[in-house]
Parts: structure tokens; C-alpha cells; sequence
């Protein structure tokens, strides 16, 4: 068995602002032999990856401090839930980035609770899509994120990670139709994990542990004063506005 | 024939495990360390719990002596325990949680 030296070993920078669940996070990454560069926030992981927290990349201005370390990653795997800017809105801002983009980004939950989703303003009927709830999971997935992961995350969650690292390293376009295959199976495992995430949380009663509305939080904000009810609650409630439409 | 302290330790979590105290994500977590180049591992992750768990069940008492509780701050406390005590393994705590939480959820409902 040869050595395997830090240069050809997949690098994982994961965020949490859990001191325990960053320990964790490190152990199982390093256990699977990835390097490891773990960070607090979401800020702190876009500070790290070059991109400045207005949303520029660092490409666009030539000067960038000379103190700042600045590290390549082959994936991101992130809390949801965190003070600031939430593991989704790094989501959003990785998939946003032209230079950041490709970068696996896998998310981590204690709860895959409905997620309330704002009207969205529909051109084809002039009219705002009633309010809809899809699972936080299914959201982040929808969203661009590989895989959500149900906290406490596990060994075997470890291992569905290759499989996107491995994606990632076939560039040429030929290589389509044997990433297709991969792809597929990796789908099946997160909606089959989603669906056990699903029955869990039932099972053991819902806890809401973060917002997760869109990301104008003037909306949202807007949205409560309505009276429509927080993400907090469980079960259905009949809004005393006429404008919440629960499907 | 005194057990070894190691027999002693593991013996000792087995019956954790077998009364609901530690659920099996706390006992991958201990296998796994068997292999691990750090021995310390879960040493170091249950004192951090412990220490953390100290200060949030200090806050939950704090919390709860108040004349009109705080029922939102209430709930994000037992979320950042259920939180912690899933990620170790700590199985009772978290579902106490969960239960004081669902507790608390439907007095807000109540209150609105």
C-alpha cells in the first residue's frame, strides 16, 4: 500500500459553528483519508475560498490582501443552520460564483423540516404561485447542493462523497455519458436517505431549528406580519389571511 | 481476576448503550476509534459536550426562574442541545429535548 501524500489527497473544507459537530465533521472526513480545513462560518468559508463578502471575486480586484490564505477545495460540505449566513446562502454564493461553481457542495441538517418557500411571482399567468412547502433537503438539493445529509452525520455518509469528488475530475465532455450512470445512482441514495430523514422526524417530532425562507428577508419578514404561520409550527394552521394558500 | 480497565470502560458503555443512555451513533463513533491514529477522540468530544451541555443547562435553568419565560429563547437552547447531544451520541438527552421542546412549542401555540 503506498503512501498517500497531501497533494494527491481530495480536499474538504467543512463549516459548521459547532464546536462538537466540527470535530466530528474532521474526524469521519479524515478517517476517509481527505484533507480537512474546517471553518465556523459561512463567511469565514467564502473569506477562505476568495470571494470577498460583497460577492466579488477576487479575480476582479488585484489587490487582495497579501495576508489573506487562500485555499483550493474539491468540496464544501456545510451546516445549514448557522448564525449569519446560513449553509444555503453559501450554497447560493458558491453556485453563484463563476469561479466557485463547480465545487461539490454538500449539506448538513439536524432537521429536514418543510421548508416555506415565498410566492413566486409566475410570468406565464401574471400571478403569484401560492406558498408551498417543500423539505429543506429537497430544497438544498434542488438549489445545486449534491447531497443533504441528516446530522449526526455517518461513516457511510462518508462514502457517498467520492462519488461527486470523482465527477468533478472528469472534465472532458466525451466523459458525459459514463457520469450519467453515477449520477443517477448518487440520486437515489439522498431521496431514499430524505424519505428515512422524513419518517425520523415524524417519528420523533419536528423540531424547527432555523428560518428557511427565501433569501429576501424583507419578504419573510412581511410574510409574518401577514400572519402566516412560522416555520416553527408542525402542524398545518388555517392563516387568517386570505392570501396564504397552503398546498 | 480484576477486569482490565479498558474491559471495565467497554463494559460500562455497553450497558449504557443497552439502558437508552448512548444510541448507536456514539457506538460507530467508538469502533471507529479503534482504528484511529487519535485514541483521545471521543475523551475530547464528550468533555466538550459536557462543558457545553454545563453552560446550556445553566441557561435552561436561568431561563425557565424567569417570572414570564421566554418561551423563543427556550426553544433555541433546546435546539442547540438536541444538537449537541445527537452529535455525540447522548440519546436521553436529545429526546428530552425534543420532548420539553414539543412541550414548549404547543404553550406557544397557546399563548397566540
Amino acid at each position: 500500500m503506498t503512501v498517500v501524500d497531501a497533494e494527491s489527497r481530495f480536499h474538504v473544507l467543512a463549516v459548521d459553528d459547532s464546536v462538537i459537530d466540527r470535530k466530528l465533521i474532521e474526524m469521519l472526513l479524515k478517517n476517509s483519508s481527505y484533507q480537512v480545513t474546517t471553518v465556523d462560518s459561512g463567511s469565514k468559508a467564502l473569506e477562505l475560498l476568495g470571494l470577498r463578502d460583497e460577492g466579488e471575486s477576487d479575480s476582479s480586484s488585484p489587490s487582495s490582501s497579501p495576508d489573506h490564505q487562500e485555499i483550493d477545495v474539491n468540496l464544501i460540505i456545510t451546516d445549514y443552520c448557522m448564525p449569519g449566513m446560513t449553509g444555503y446562502d453559501l450554497l447560493k454564493r458558491v453556485k453563484g460564483s463563476s469561479s466557485l461553481k463547480d465545487i461539490p457542495v454538500v449539506i448538513m441538517s439536524s432537521e429536514n423540516v418543510p421548508a416555506r418557500i415565498n410566492r413566486e411571482f409566475n410570468e406565464a399567468t401574471f400571478r403569484n404561485t401560492p406558498v408551498h412547502r417543500i423539505s429543506r433537503g429537497t430544497r438544498c438539493l434542488e438549489d445545486g447542493a449534491e447531497e443533504f445529509f441528516l446530522k449526526p452525520v455517518k461513516l457511510a455518509d462518508m462514502k457517498k462523497l467520492k462519488s461527486h469528488l470523482l465527477k468533478r475530475k472528469q472534465p472532458q465532455p466525451q466523459a458525459q455519458p459514463e457520469i450519467q450512470p453515477v449520477a443517477e445512482q448518487v440520486e437515489q441514495p439522498a431521496a431514499h436517505k430524505l424519505e428515512e430523514a422524513a419518517a425520523e422526524v415524524t417519528a420523533e417530532g419536528t423540531i424547527s431549528d432555523c428560518n428557511d425562507s427565501g433569501v429576501n428577508k424583507r419578504k419573510a419578514a412581511a410574510m409574518e406580519q401577514e400572519g402566516l404561520s412560522s416555520p416553527e409550527t408542525t402542524k398545518p394552521r388555517l392563516s387568517n389571511s386570505s392570501l396564504a394558500v397552503e398546498t | 481476576m480484576a477486569a482490565s480497565p479498558l474491559n471495565q470502560l467497554n463494559s460500562h458503555i455497553s450497558n449504557m448503550y443497552n439502558s437508552g443512555l448512548l444510541d448507536e451513533h456514539f457506538m460507530e463513533m467508538w469502533r471507529l476509534q479503534d482504528g484511529e491514529e487519535s485514541p483521545d477522540f471521543i475523551a475530547g468530544l464528550v468533555t466538550t459536550f459536557l462543558t457545553d451541555g454545563d453552560q446550556i443547562f445553566n441557561e435552561l435553568a436561568q431561563l425557565l426562574e424567569r417570572p414570564f419565560v421566554d418561551l423563543d429563547a427556550l426553544s433555541n437552547k433546546l435546539v442547540q442541545l438536541k444538537g449537541c447531544s445527537s452529535s455525540v451520541g447522548a440519546r436521553q438527552v436529545r429526546l428530552a429535548c425534543v420532548q420539553l421542546f414539543k412541550f414548549v412549542s404547543q404553550q406557544k401555540n397557546r399563548d397566540e
